[in-house]
């Protein structure tokens, strides 16, 4: 009976596979496709990709626009260095605060836990504008030229708090906790011993986030640097695009020397270096969202 | 009940202090990052000049609006914008629903992953990059969907960049691609969250894996499909200004479809330093978004009250 | 009833936030005020004691700058710094906005976010909107006071030019320099093809047709420089909201849009598109530069965003990259008999309303300006490391240029003709600046730049003035392009959107504007 039961199961299986399969590998080759496109972009010369366009296979390949981008080598690893340790400091602790008021709002017994959704939701909605927030990041706070400028703005948002809400709700019954509390555990050791052991995929998750938001960051670096060595590795990419374009706005500005760069391949050759460590890095991360369900072995 | 009545808020923060400790971060995090600037919306009502500030300006009432609602725009960029938020919203989630579903289902282990992996990519492309990879495909003379349709079917080339009643769809398109591999991320997190032991279960029931799906993987999927749309549903008047501004530019022909509040104010604010305006614009998009999620929260509230965003 | 009360509770709480960032805001404005009436007070103390400026105090000055900092800036900031305490008791910071986001920068740094002493201006990065809304300093009483030398340094033609109703927002500096738009086309195809020298509008098409003809994938132009292209024989010292003033008749203003004239520059665009000499969807690709399509040998002439210096700028790279191809320049005089040089305040220094200490910024500016050693160092570092000079008094790059090029610190607005040191590559350059010396010299209103120094700020009209820029990119910009098939039909559209709006409120007030404008200067 079992047995009967079992066959018919993998033959589901194996249908639903024979569905999915080409469907998957359609979408993925449509994800990766332009992304070849930009590679071979990367490492075409840029008066090529101007008069030609882009070509799957880059035609004379050079590596021109890498050799630009790593001329003065010191400066971008500064730069990878400075998004490495404003990545880590940033998903670090607002994890720790993300999932600590993610806790407190998936508490039933916590009466203003909709009053205090709602504050953190609102900001979502309403801002004041850069001049404002320049003001109290700079004038207010002093922090201009620092590090910690790059990264207090983005250690959370108020999607990220909600997101996790739901993830605790989720995977935390009430009762879970109840029962803690009977056997006498407070609030912090809920928290710790109960609540974090399952909340595996929900971190994996909002620290992905985070950790792409830093990434991906050339804003926060291009407001609050004084000078180079607060530049991200983003920023750094950014507005050496930025530098060769505007040097050749200043149409009135004559006795300029304009700096030759390959633009076109430049921003190419940045989706590539920004992506590339990622693409590393991410696999590992995938593991705590990806490998929950087996399928095929049946118990019994 | 009366006396339930006196416990106010400083009852509860004594009571609950320590839930309060653990938000204290929190809250004083979005008080200074967002709730101090916020006062800088006051600069919609005024003529801002350095000297006086944020609060030293002169004050104009409503006359940075006006420009919203002159030239009858409002009302047709409105809609234009809620529209298109409208498809990205549920088209999105629908396709990210499917896609982190399939994945999780499928057998091929090594195969589900690179599939995710893969599908992030685009996430990191930027719109400027963006607007490259669009007119590869589009443009008319060399544009690859142009070159197959001739090549391989014989038919006739298409200047995609006259024709506005195209673009909705290669927006649509666009912004599905861009947002699947980030967006799915959740629901796989989700689905990896679900016990095993439902599935056990159901196996030795003999439930095939489309069964498996409509009975244990949705309703598991609900609370956070439905957090996701309200979420979203709060930005439904802000328009996705990257995505128009970079593939849509400043080609007015396709305006008639593609023209939304964001690229509106831009375009109108361009010229000049004007502060007041850009910030009254902003305010009634953000006035307007919570009028809507209220509405919607309210709703999910009477029906369903654990969904409710709060 | 209860949800109520919890409401109440978190609308109080909320209240004293509010209460909260009110007060900051508060605080904001009393920190200026205090420091308003401190310097005001420290300016009457010294009226009274003596005309020698207190410096007694020791101050740190901020100087912004567009665009990058060069790698050395901090070595050679020290060495200025050196001198500055000396002298001023001062020291000064250079700050950058880099070349990212410079507008917005501005707006942030000038609201008070930080301390700013110093700042570069510009009139394309929005001096006269950032001046309308005070942003700067009046600055003719803190020159006569704590810099009187700077008159005389900068020169009373450059000042008088840049006085705005009788008040000074930027300090202008003596350098000339011409930036009026040219082509430059491409010399070898000229010949091999036997064409004219495209110097008038009749060579020009012949030119245009002839490439066409004998290179048919080759793409003639970029469409941004078209439209150039088509006014190139008009000479206008305003273009804009529809008017058309021309540079040798300033009071005949001229109504463009919906006029003859329009139409027929759109069929003239419409014929070249037609005739291939650009793609028909060139409007898609936003990463399209006319200046890297002339220079990788896409298209086959370049106008709009080019003058003579970028032209030889091209010329070295193309020789380089491209030996077997050629380039020509021809200058608009040949097809219009005007030029004018960039206004002296086109690179200005101001100081910002904000600033702690304007009496110390305007002394350090005296010195930075009028000092040979000071603005030496600014404007090409240090003598030895970074440059040196030659025995005919040229600038030599030395072994460690690449931290500090020529005027890398892009202080360009501290250019003084009495000190500057040229190179001898400028040769070039300096004999068409006195070639074009020649012509300006012989317009109706010599060497005056009405492009830049027309100041019009709209107030009156703002809102159809949003409108018609919405409105001008929707319908106009695809006829630039030359996209439209019905183009007579497109712009009446046009026309009817703009009027409904308000253009001709819009133009009276320019119009006005122009007239108070022309009346001031005497034109």
């Amino acid at each position: 009976m079992k047995n009967k039961k079992t066959k018919i199961m993998i033959k589901s299986q194996r249908r639903f596979d024979i569905a999915t399969y080409p469907f998957l590998s359609l979408l993925t080759l449509v994800c990766v496709l332009p992304f070849l496109l930009i590679l071979s972009g990367s490492f075409t010369a840029n008066d090529v990709i101007v008069r030609e366009g882009f070509s799957l296979i880059p035609k004379s390949p050079t590596l021109a626009a890498y050799e630009h981008i790593f001329e003065t080598p010191q400066k971008i690893l500064n730069a990878y260095g400075v998004t490495i340790e404003t990545t880590l400091i940033g998903t670090g602790i607002g994890l720790c605060l993300i999932s600590l008021a993610g806790y407190v709002l998936s508490r039933k017994e916590f009466r203003y836990r909709n009053q205090v959704s709602f504050i953190i939701y609102f900001t979502s909605l309403f801002g004041g504008g850069l001049i404002p927030y320049y003001y109290v990041m700079c004038g207010i706070l002093k922090l201009k030229g620092t590090l910690t400028a790059l990264w207090l703005s983005g250690i959370m948002s108020p999607f990220l708090i909600i997101l996790m809400r739901t993830f605790i709700r989720q995977s935390v019954p009430d009762e879970l906790c109840e029962a803690a509390k009977i056997d006498g555990a407070g609030h912090g050791t809920t928290f710790l011993k109960v609540v974090l052991p399952v909340l595996k995929p929900a971190l994996a998750t909002i620290g992905l986030f985070l950790a792409l938001g830093f990434w991906n960051d050339w804003y926060r670096s291009s407001l609050f640097s004084i000078n180079s060595s607060t530049w991200t590795l983003q920023f750094y990419l950014y507005n050496m695009v930025n530098k060769a374009t505007s040097m050749r706005d200043l149409a009135l500005e004559a006795g300029i020397t304009i700096q030759d760069m390959p633009t076109e391949s430049v921003k190419m050759a940045m989706a590539m270096l920004a992506t590339g460590p990622v693409l590393l890095v991410y696999p590992f991360v995938q593991k705590y969202f990806v490998s929950g369900i087996t399928v095929g072995a049946v118990k019994g | 009940m009366k006396k339930k009545r006196k416990r106010g808020f400083l009852w509860d923060l004594r009571k609950n202090w320590i839930l309060w400790l653990f938000l204290c971060p929190t809250l004083i995090f979005f008080l200074i990052n967002h709730y101090l600037p916020m006062a800088g919306v006051y600069m919609a009502f005024t003529d801002f000049n350095f000297k006086g500030g944020i609060f030293g300006s002169e004050f104009v009432g409503l006359k940075n609006f006006e420009f919203l609602v002159k030239g009858n725009v409002l009302g047709r960029l409105t809609i234009n914008t809620i529209l298109y938020n409208l498809v990205f919203i549920v088209l999105g989630n629908i396709v990210q629903l499917l896609v982190s579903i399939v994945i999780s289902q499928i057998s091929g282990k090594r195969f589900k992953k690179t599939v995710q992996t893969l599908i992030l990519m685009p996430y990191f492309v930027s719109y400027v990059v963006l607007n490259v990879v669009a007119y590869n495909l589009l443009s008319y003379d060399n544009g690859l969907i142009n070159n197959f349709a001739v090549n391989v079917f014989g038919g006739e080339r298409l200047n995609f960049y006259t024709h506005a009643e195209w673009w909705p769809f290669i927006l649509v398109a666009f912004y599905i691609w861009k947002g699947l591999g980030y967006g799915s991320v959740v629901y796989l997190a989700t689905i990896t969250g679900i016990s095993q032991e439902y599935y056990e279960a159901a196996k030795i029931d003999g439930a095939s894996t489309i069964q498996q799906i409509r009975y244990i993987t949705l309703p598991a999927l609900k609370p956070t499909c439905i957090m996701l749309v309200v979420y979203s549903v709060g930005g439904i008047v802000r328009g996705q200004f990257e995505l128009f501004y970079q593939l849509v530019g400043e080609n007015g022909l396709l305006y008639s479809t593609t023209d939304i509040l964001d690229t509106y104010i831009y375009r109108a604010t361009l010229n000049s330093v004007n502060y007041g305006m850009t910030t009254a614009a902003g305010l009634y998009q953000s006035v307007l978004g919570l009028v809507i999620v209220l509405l919607v929260n309210f709703m999910i509230r009477k029906t369903e009250p654990e969904y409710a965003l709060f | 009833m209860r949800k109520r009360r919890k409401w109440i509770a978190l609308g109080m709480a909320a209240a004293l936030m509010l209460g909260c960032f009110a007060g900051c805001g508060n605080q904001e404005n009393d920190g200026t005020q205090g420091n308003d009436k401190e310097t005001q007070e420290e300016g009457g103390e010294q009226g009274d004691e003596s005309t020698a400026p207190d410096t007694s105090e020791h101050v740190d000055l901020v100087c912004y700058f567009l665009g990058d900092p060069p790698d050395d800036i901090q070595k050679v900031q020290d060495k200025i710094n050196e001198i500055l305490e000396e002298k001023i008791n001062a020291s000064i910071t250079f700050q950058f906005t880099t070349w990212t986001d410079a507008g917005s920068k501005y707006s942030m740094v000038l609201s008070g976010g930080e301390n700013c002493d110093i700042i570069y201006t510009a009139p394309y990065i929005g001096y006269y909107d950032f001046m309308d809304k005070d942003a700067f300093l009046e600055l003719t009483d803190l020159i006569d006071q704590y810099a009187p030398e700077l008159w005389d340094a900068v020169g009373e033609r450059f000042f008088e030019e840049t006085y705005i109703e009788g008040e000074l927002y930027t300090i202008p500096n003596n350098y000339t320099e011409y930036t009026t738009y040219g082509i430059s086309y491409r010399e070898d195809l000229r010949k091999k093809y036997d064409l004219p020298v495209p110097d008038s509008m009749e060579n020009l098409e012949a030119y245009m047709a002839g490439v066409k003809e004998n290179e048919p994938d080759m793409q003639i132009l970029n469409p941004q420089c078209a439209e150039y292209l088509v006014k190139l024989d008009r000479a206008l010292a305003y273009d804009k909201y529809g008017l058309q003033i021309p540079y040798n008749d300033v009071h005949d203003i001229q109504n463009y849009w919906g006029s003859d004239q329009q139409i027929a520059d759109y069929k003239k665009l419409k014929e070249w598109v037609d005739a291939g000499y650009w793609p028909v969807d060139a409007i898609g690709s936003s990463s399209q530069d006319p200046l890297v399509d002339f220079e990788s040998g896409q298209t086959a002439l370049l106008l709009g965003g080019n003058n003579f210096s970028k032209y030889l700028n091209s010329k070295v790279k193309m020789a380089e990259q491209n030996p077997e191809w050629e380039i020509a320049y021809v200058d608009n005089t040949k097809f219009n008999g005007v030029t004018y040089p960039a206004a002296p305040y086109h690179n200005g220094i101001a100081i910002p309303t904000n600033s702690l200490n304007p009496e110390r910024a305007m002394m350090a500016i005296s010195l930075l300006y009028t000092d040979e050693e000071l603005n030496h160092l600014l404007m090409y570092g240090i003598e030895g490391e970074h440059y040196t000079i030659d025995e005919n008094g040229y600038y030599v790059e030395a072994e460690n240029n690449a931290a500090y090029g020529y005027e890398a610190s892009n202080a360009w607005n501290f250019r003084n003709t009495a000190l500057m040191l040229e190179r001898s590559s400028q040769q070039e350059l300096s004999d068409y600046y006195k070639e074009m010396d020649a012509v300006a010299s012989q317009t109706v209103t010599p060497y005056v730049n009405h492009e830049e120094g027309f100041n019009c700020v709209i107030t009156e009209n703002t809102v159809a003035e949003t409108t018609i820029n919405a409105l001008t990119q929707e319908y106009l910009t695809p006829l630039e392009y030359g996209m439209v098939e019905d183009i007579e039909g497109q712009v009446a559209a046009f026309m009817e959107k703009a009027e409904e709006v308000g253009l001709s409120d819009l133009q009276d007030e320019v119009i006005t504007q122009w007239n108070e404008y022309l009346e001031s200067k005497g034109y």
